[in-house]
């Protein structure tokens, strides 16, 4: 009973987190919003007993990721508040239309649906008998999942790489010093043409 | 004679593959060596096949191979041997083979000399075709193929416009006729479910055809005539024929080509006989043609035309002949046309020869002394023409007059009698003004003036020798070799029309001394006015007559009639039809199509706005509609 | 609180319709706004929708194995963020704007 009011609480509470965040003119309301989003989120995960999901949810998307949009706004020197219009004139009514579709969709499906288990005998009382989930988790990471595992670590890798990559500044091209045209040419390739 | 007929046609081609393959390099100025000897081979085969024909009830016919065979429709490679196709052969042989030599000389140093040589071997081969030719089909191939070589021999100076476009000329007005010729050929084909001569004709004398069907196909096959036969009014391509070399004009459009016509219609006498309608037809249109064609002969000032418009005229009196039943006697005038005329043209072209090239009369004169071989023969020629006892034109005219008035057509009767007299003059003008009174010949020219070199002068010899002597041939009545010698041929015409052999009554002497009579006045007057009196006379005249002189001297505008209705219409017609339907539609058509695609492409490019957002909205789109259709439907 | 497969006391429904929710939310946010970081912001909204799915099915089907590719599925989350903010680096830098629909040389 009081799962549900919680869940109910932290679901609503998502919810508007989420509008809030795709509906802010200023990037960094938004971001900060979107870490409200995944807190509560991970509130979620804690209400469902799934702590170790739920800790990693904090550490890494909130922690993380999100540390790291910080970063670029800042490091980008972004005009936080944004004068132009802020979403695309044509795009705006079809995509809202089309969204609520969606949306009556998924309901429409969802109610008509039962839903039958085989159950997987992972309890959480279970879970809390073989020494918590991070014990089960890693054990099953180490075992069964490895290989996604390791494949998750080099995708990081490459995801690293490639970043650091693509952010570095090439001798020749000049940093673009006024807003680009559509249509113009970009330095970089003016540069190129010259080389 | 199954052996060696088939020669007859195939020398003188295979003289044209030789000399026209390997003319440029290898022949050059003995291109004319092997051509005169295949015609020498030629003419020796027709006199073996003369002799052996003679006499011969029932034609020969000689297959060669099958040529067309697809269900009903059979057609063989077949030649046919009889008297009529004999004296044809001789007449094209025997002509061919003098103006053949003559042309050693006229066309020496020519540049194009090989190429002359090959396609008048190839004429040769193409009038020997149809003339030995057993169906109408063959027939059609030689006429066709007689057509090609002369548009080729009158263009023969390619680079002068004049000639180009007389050889285009003489083409098209060859195949507004041929178009008829064509009809009529399907038309019998269709009647009587065969080509060949000897099937036709027996069913033709069986009745198995009605009145109008045999009407319609001899006006269309005299369609074909009127073309080949340059006959009024399709007789306008003959003067521009002049253009190309005297040795061509002399072969084709004097003794040969232009009287293919004369010998199909002979050739299909039972039809024409079936048909009275017809050959009252046949009859009239030559009656005009010869004085229509005489009148504007009198006031042509190039010597040439003159000759041009006489062999006009002279083939209206064949028509004229033929219209009237008087088959062998056509074909009788025919061969004595072809002796006269070919000798006329051939001095023609010596004259022109020793001028340097003149060819207008008006510089002429005064060349009798100068050259005086050429002038012998020439008059004897121009004796023949006008009729004058006892040369060849005298009986073969005579005997179209006669049978004109016997066959009860008075007034074609005194309207061949007026052109003859026409004609006597005009000739005879054309004499006195080329070789008489005082010379008028510019003083480049008068250096150059010289007799012509023997191969010229021999032809022209033998020619006059003819003239003078061929007109006993043709004896009137039963007299006349010739008529009994074709004989065989015509009488199932002949049998058809009630015809028969007549003796010589008072009527006919009569008619004789009339018809000489008109000839010697015509004479009479040419001299008068060119002779005598060289200046005054002939201006006087003209200014007299100014109007009808401007009318005359201008053939009758027929030419600008033709251009400023048929030519313009056929040329605006094409450029109507090349602007609004090549160009319009059907280019239309073609870049309309490339045109909508491109529209249609530009439709669809704004898709591509280059845009994420855009993107990912059409792939939510698709998803939302893919996941709709399974879980919905 | 001990539960039971038979009375598990939140419906797996309600983490479904949540889930829902929130990825229409994202997909809203990202087809609609210009700011490419913001695009990116309703991206991650999208994949975390995506976990709680997961998780809640993981609740309803007592395995752990969901809870396995929510982890892997955050940790492919974070590097497609580096890599997209490296891309919003340079493109910031070649073009002073991050608004995405001026970003259209491959139109046509």
């Amino acid at each position: 009973m009081v799962e549900k009011i919680l869940f109910l609480v932290f679901a609503f509470l998502t919810v508007a987190g989420g509008i809030g965040t795709i509906s802010r003119r200023n990037i960094i309301h938004a971001l900060l919003l979107l870490i409200f989003t995944f807190v509560n989120i991970a509130a979620i995960f804690f209400i469902s007993q799934a702590y170790f999901i739920a800790v990693v949810q904090i550490l890494v998307y909130a922690g993380a990721i999100m540390v790291l949009f910080v970063f670029v706004v800042m490091f980008l020197n972004l005009r936080t508040f944004q004068q132009e219009e802020q979403t695309h004139r044509g795009q705006r009514w079809v995509a809202l239309l089309l969204s609520a579709l969606v949306l009556a969709e998924f309901v429409i499906v969802l109610a008509g649906t039962r839903f039958s288990s085989v159950l997987g005998g992972q309890t959480p009382d279970a879970i809390n008998q073989a020494g918590g989930s991070t014990r089960v988790f890693s054990r099953a990471l180490f075992n069964d999942m490895l290989l996604p595992f390791e494949v998750a670590s080099i995708v990081l890798l490459v995801a690293m790489v490639g970043a650091v990559i693509l952010v570095k500044r090439e001798r020749s091209a000049g940093v673009a010093t006024r807003k680009w045209e559509s249509g113009e040419q970009l330095a970089s390739e003016i540069a190129e043409e010259e080389v | 004679m199954e052996n060696y007929v088939w020669l007859i046609p195939v020398l003188p081609l295979a003289a044209f593959i030789i000399t026209l393959v390997l003319g440029r390099w290898w022949i050059k100025e003995s291109a004319h060596v092997i051509p005169i000897l295949a015609m020498l081979g030629s003419f020796a085969l027709s006199i073996a096949a003369f002799i052996q024909v003679r006499g011969a009830e029932e034609p020969v016919v000689i297959h060669l191979w099958r040529w067309f065979s697809v269900g009903s429709f059979q057609v063989p490679f077949a030649l046919q041997v009889d008297q009529l196709s004999v004296i044809m052969l001789l007449v094209v042989t025997g002509v061919g083979l003098l103006i053949f030599i003559y042309s050693k000389g006229y066309m020496r140093g020519d540049t194009g000399y090989y190429r002359f040589f090959a396609f008048m071997s190839l004429f040769a081969f193409s009038m020997l075709m149809l003339v030995l030719a057993n169906n109408y089909l063959l027939l059609y191939f030689g006429w066709e193929a007689v057509g090609l070589c002369s548009y080729y021999l009158i263009g023969y100076y390619y680079h002068k416009p004049e000639a180009a476009a007389a050889g285009k000329k003489a083409f098209i007005v060859n195949r507004v006729g041929d178009f008829g010729f064509g009809l009529g050929v399907m038309l019998i084909f269709v009647t009587f479910g065969t080509l060949d001569y000897v099937g036709v004709f027996e069913q033709v004398v069986g009745g198995a055809a009605g009145q109008g069907v045999l009407l319609a196909i001899a006006l269309l096959l005299f369609m074909g005539a009127m073309g080949k036969s340059a006959q009024f009014p399709l007789h306008v391509w003959l003067p521009d024929a002049m253009e190309g070399p005297t040795p061509v004009s002399a072969l084709i459009h004097a003794a040969t080509m232009v009287t293919a016509g004369v010998y199909m219609v002979a050739r299909s006498s039972v039809i024409f006989a079936s048909s009275p309608s017809a050959m009252l037809v046949v009859a009239a249109v030559g009656t005009f043609t010869a004085i229509f064609a005489a009148v504007i002969g009198i006031c042509q000032k190039d010597i040439k035309k003159v000759l041009a418009y006489s062999t006009v005229s002279q083939l209206g009196y064949m028509f004229m002949a033929l219209g009237v039943g008087a088959w062998a006697i056509a074909i009788f005038h025919l061969m004595a046309h072809a002796f006269f005329k070919a000798l006329l043209f051939l001095g023609a072209g010596s004259v022109i020869h020793s001028l340097g090239g003149e060819q207008d009369m008006d510089r002429m004169g005064g060349l009798w002394r100068r050259v005086p071989a050429t002038y012998f023969t020439l008059v004897a020629g121009a004796l023949a023409l006008s009729g004058i006892f006892p040369f060849a034109g005298f009986w073969s005219k005579d005997d179209i007059l006669g049978s004109v008035w016997r066959d009860g057509k008075y007034l074609f009767w005194a309207v061949g009698l007026i052109a003859a007299f026409i004609t006597a003059f005009y000739t005879f003008r054309m004499i006195f003004m080329t070789f008489f009174g005082k010379s008028r010949v510019d003083e480049a020219t008068e250096k150059h003036v010289h007799e012509s070199p023997l191969s010229m002068l021999v032809p022209l010899a033998v020619l006059a020798i003819a003239s003078m002597l061929g007109g006993f041939l043709g004896l009137p009545g039963r007299f006349g070799a010739i008529q009994g010698f074709l004989e065989p041929v015509f009488a199932p015409a002949n049998h058809i029309l009630g015809l028969e052999e007549h003796g010589l009554g008072a009527v006919d002497y009569i008619l004789m001394v009339v018809s000489l009579g008109a000839a010697m006045m015509g004479i009479a007057l040419a001299w008068l006015i060119y002779a005598y009196r060289p200046k005054d006379l002939p201006l006087f005249f003209g200014a007299l007559f100014r109007p009808a002189y401007v009318v005359v001297y201008n053939k009758f505008y027929i030419d600008e009639f033709y251009h400023a209705t048929f030519v313009r219409l056929a040329v605006d017609g094409s450029t109507w039809v090349w602007r609004h339907f090549d160009e319009f539609i059907i280019d239309g058509a073609v870049n309309g199509t490339g045109r909508v695609w491109q529209r249609l492409g530009g439709l669809v490019r704004p898709i591509q706005t280059g845009r994420v957002q855009n993107y990912l909205l059409g792939m939510f789109i698709g998803v939302f509609v893919i996941v709709t259709a399974v879980v919905f439907l | 609180m001990a539960a039971s497969p038979t009375d598990m006391p939140i419906p797996v429904d309600w983490y479904l319709y949540l889930s829902a929710v929130l990825f229409v939310i994202g997909a809203v946010g990202m087809l609609t706004r210009r700011n490419l970081f913001i695009i990116l912001f309703s991206l991650e909204l999208m994949m975390n929708a995506v976990n709680i799915n997961l998780v809640g099915f993981s609740r309803f089907h007592e395995n752990l194995l969901g809870q396995n590719f929510v982890l892997f599925i955050m940790a492919v989350a974070a590097a497609e963020a580096a890599v997209g903010l490296a891309i919003a680096t340079t493109l910031f830098r070649n073009r002073q704007t991050l608004m995405v629909d001026l970003f259209d040389r491959m139109k046509g």
